[in-house]
């Protein structure tokens, strides 16, 4: 009796060994932190659908010997204390292998996080403070906002000869790195900004500020911040008479800016990293396949996502297991044309080297610059 | 031309002051009658935005019809949560109605998300697009229509309640219940309008302001610290008082922001009232009165 016992129990055990080998081992959890709602939940959405699109066509192609990328999103609400937490939760409890965030200033709060528990961290925010926070698993698929600023001063000055420059920005880390770039490149061209203001993220009112730009008579504004402000002061300057070029960084070109601004939206210029009717070949085709899947084109935000993901999937690949540290390593060594742009990290992980002007003209966005 | 800084810098700040009035409005009479901050003020200022653009935009009725349906409907909800959050909680201490009220701008703000999505909604045009401008003074003539209508709805509300009947009668009842419930008015009835007519008194705001501006489901927090801050300034409780408060408010924000700094606007405004309720706690208008016990 006790010896037929055993044998059962002996064969239950065999059994649930094989079986356990049969299921497929744990996915590989990438956990994103975005703004699904509040300000800039747009961006939130589309870094969501590029990252998801990046991550599907992995699984479909049998992933990882079998082990595919589970993609978890929680939403942080662009709001610093909130996307600690919410850092914390994936990295501590859901024990993903590979964090996103999205802007700087969140992003901020999260990198000494993801520097003491060594994981791997994609970032959209383009705040060049990123770059000297000495967090070696961060890379970073946007161009740094010093390349961006310091570009978007080179055009103003040289290609639309503007002398007098003011600067209206946000107040956030994101709108006041900006600023302070955009400031230290005019140094080099022995300038200054004639007239700096600044709102907060989520002010609805702006007249205050576009009032005291125009009587100091500027022949060019950089507006630094994000859609829904970037919309509403567009509407404000043309009803208050501010005639000049406005400039306006790559924050304001997120989600539905050009639904929300309209026709106030004429004549100004766009600085960006995507344009979806650009005719390289990669960019095309992640617009058909984005397109088709989700059912909208895709914006900025989520060409960030899907050349992040195409990094880490190919040091997935190319290491054939998720070890973060290997996986790092050829990571920051990644050398393609993604679809924001030339993709070349350096060893601060900064990865995105691109940068596109527009100019919206008969109420359609065209190229005026590029740094391809 | 300091001067004509000045001044399009006040019309600026008349204009959206006129706003602040509707919401202070509100709050006072809030506070007036049942003595009450209520948190969720600028929630149904948001929610008259969105009832706007869900008439307007999607059932595509006319816009004057848009505006009426907006007010009741959010004047309903207003009544609704009058009898399921704060009814319930008279007999208790007063913090919890006030937190009752925190709580409904909870539901109201996270249920707009879940019905309108997170997103910024945008309104189509409604006043012409046309910029006066008088001797290089520039005033968007939307924020003509705006403030007037602002103003307008004020007049005809404190006619209401001036000379009718119905009116006196909720005067009475913020007064004192007791002695109004013995004179006969339903004080039923009067507790309902006060919430119907706070939540009107918002949406109508948001309605007039959605063209304008884009309607998002977490716009009513500044709103209600906008509004309260009107409220107090010219002191809570005072129907004259919520007007000016607002429109001084108004100006007092474009002018700090023009001639001081715009990154501190807010925080000099906050100063401002701090020192302002220093020297007279009961705002500008309002005697300063004491409880009896």
């Amino acid at each position: 009796m006790k010896r037929s016992k055993f044998l059962v129990v002996a064969c239950c055990i065999f059994i649930l060994g094989l079986w356990g080998n049969a299921i497929p081992a744990d996915p590989i959890k990438v956990g994103m932190a975005l703004p699904m709602t509040g300000p800039g939940s747009m961006m939130g959405r589309d870094m969501r659908d590029g990252a998801t699109l990046a991550a599907d066509k992995f699984n479909a192609s049998g992933g990882l010997n079998g082990q595919k990328i589970e993609i978890i999103v929680m939403d942080e609400k662009n709001q610093p204390t909130t996307a600690l937490n919410v850092a914390k939760k994936l990295i501590y409890q859901d024990k993903v292998f590979c964090l996103g965030t999205n802007y700087s200033p969140p992003s901020i709060a999260v990198i000494p996080l993801t520097k003491e528990t060594e994981t791997p961290h994609f970032i959209s925010g383009v705040a060049q403070k990123i770059l000297e926070m000495d967090n070696p698993w961060i890379f970073r698929s946007t161009p740094s906002d010093k390349v961006l600023a310091g570009q978007y001063v080179n055009f103003a000055m040289k290609n639309l000869n503007l002398k007098k420059l003011a600067i209206l920005n946000e107040s956030t880390d994101y709108g006041k790195g900006g600023r302070n770039d955009l400031i230290d490149e005019m140094k080099e061209y022995n300038t200054q900004p004639l007239i700096v203001e600044s709102y907060n993220l989520g002010d609805k009112d702006f007249a205050a500020q576009l009032n005291k730009i125009k009587n100091a008579g500027p022949d060019g504004l950089f507006i630094w911040g994000l859609y829904v402000e970037g919309a509403q002061i567009m509407r404000q300057a043309k009803q208050l008479g501010l005639n000049m070029p406005i400039l306006a960084s790559s924050g304001v070109l997120q989600g539905a800016f050009f639904e929300l601004a309209g026709k106030d939206a004429e004549g100004m210029y766009l600085e960006t990293y995507f344009f979806a009717k650009n005719s390289a070949p990669q960019v095309q085709a992640f617009v058909k396949e984005y397109t088709e899947k989700f059912k909208y084109e895709p914006q900025p935000g989520a060409g960030i996502a899907y050349d992040a993901m195409t990094m880490l999937i190919n040091g997935l690949k190319k290491v054939g297991a998720p070890d973060k540290y290997k996986v790092m390593k050829e990571i920051r060594a990644s050398r393609f044309n993604g679809v924001i742009g030339r993709q070349e990290c350096d060893n601060v992980g900064q990865c995105g080297r691109s940068a596109i002007i527009l100019q919206v003209k008969n109420g359609a966005p065209g190229v005026v610059w590029s740094s391809d | 031309m300091f001067i004509t800084q000045l001044v399009q810098q006040v019309i600026g700040g008349i204009s959206i002051g006129a706003i602040y009035c509707l919401l202070a409005l509100g709050f006072s009479l809030m506070s007036r009658a049942i003595n009450v901050i209520h948190f969720a003020q600028g929630d149904f200022f948001m929610l008259g935005g969105f009832a706007s653009i869900t008439f307007y935009l999607i059932l595509k009725l006319p816009f004057w019809l848009s505006i009426i349906l907006s007010t009741l409907c959010v004047s309903c909800v207003g009544i609704a949560f009058e009898r399921i959050a704060y009814k319930p909680l008279w007999k208790s201490h007063h913090v919890f109605i006030l937190m009752s009220t925190a709580a409904t701008s909870i539901v109201l703000s996270n249920s707009a998300v879940l019905i309108w999505g997170p997103d910024a909604w945008r309104f189509p045009r409604i006043f012409s697009d046309q910029v006066l401008n008088l001797s290089g003074i520039l005033i968007p003539v939307e924020m003509l229509w705006i403030s007037i209508s602002a103003v307008v709805i004020m007049i005809l509300f404190n006619a209401f309640l001036q000379k009718t009947k119905l009116g006196k009668g909720f005067r009475a009842a913020a007064q004192d219940r007791e002695m109004a419930q013995g004179m006969g008015v339903n004080l039923k009835l009067a507790d309902s309008f006060v919430f119907g007519a706070s939540a009107g008194l918002g949406a109508v705001g948001g309605v007039l302001v959605a063209p304008i501006l884009f309607v998002t489901p977490y716009m009513g927090l500044i709103y209600t610290i906008k509004g309260f801050t009107a409220a107090v300034l010219g002191g809570m409780g005072s129907i004259r008082g919520a007007i000016l408060g607002g429109f001084l408010l108004g100006i007092m924000e474009n002018l700090s922001a023009a001639f001081i700094s715009s990154t501190y606007k807010d925080a000099i405004v906050f100063v401002l009232l701090l020192l302002l309720l220093l020297f007279k706690p009961s705002g500008l208008l309002l005697k300063p009165t004491v409880e009896k016990v």
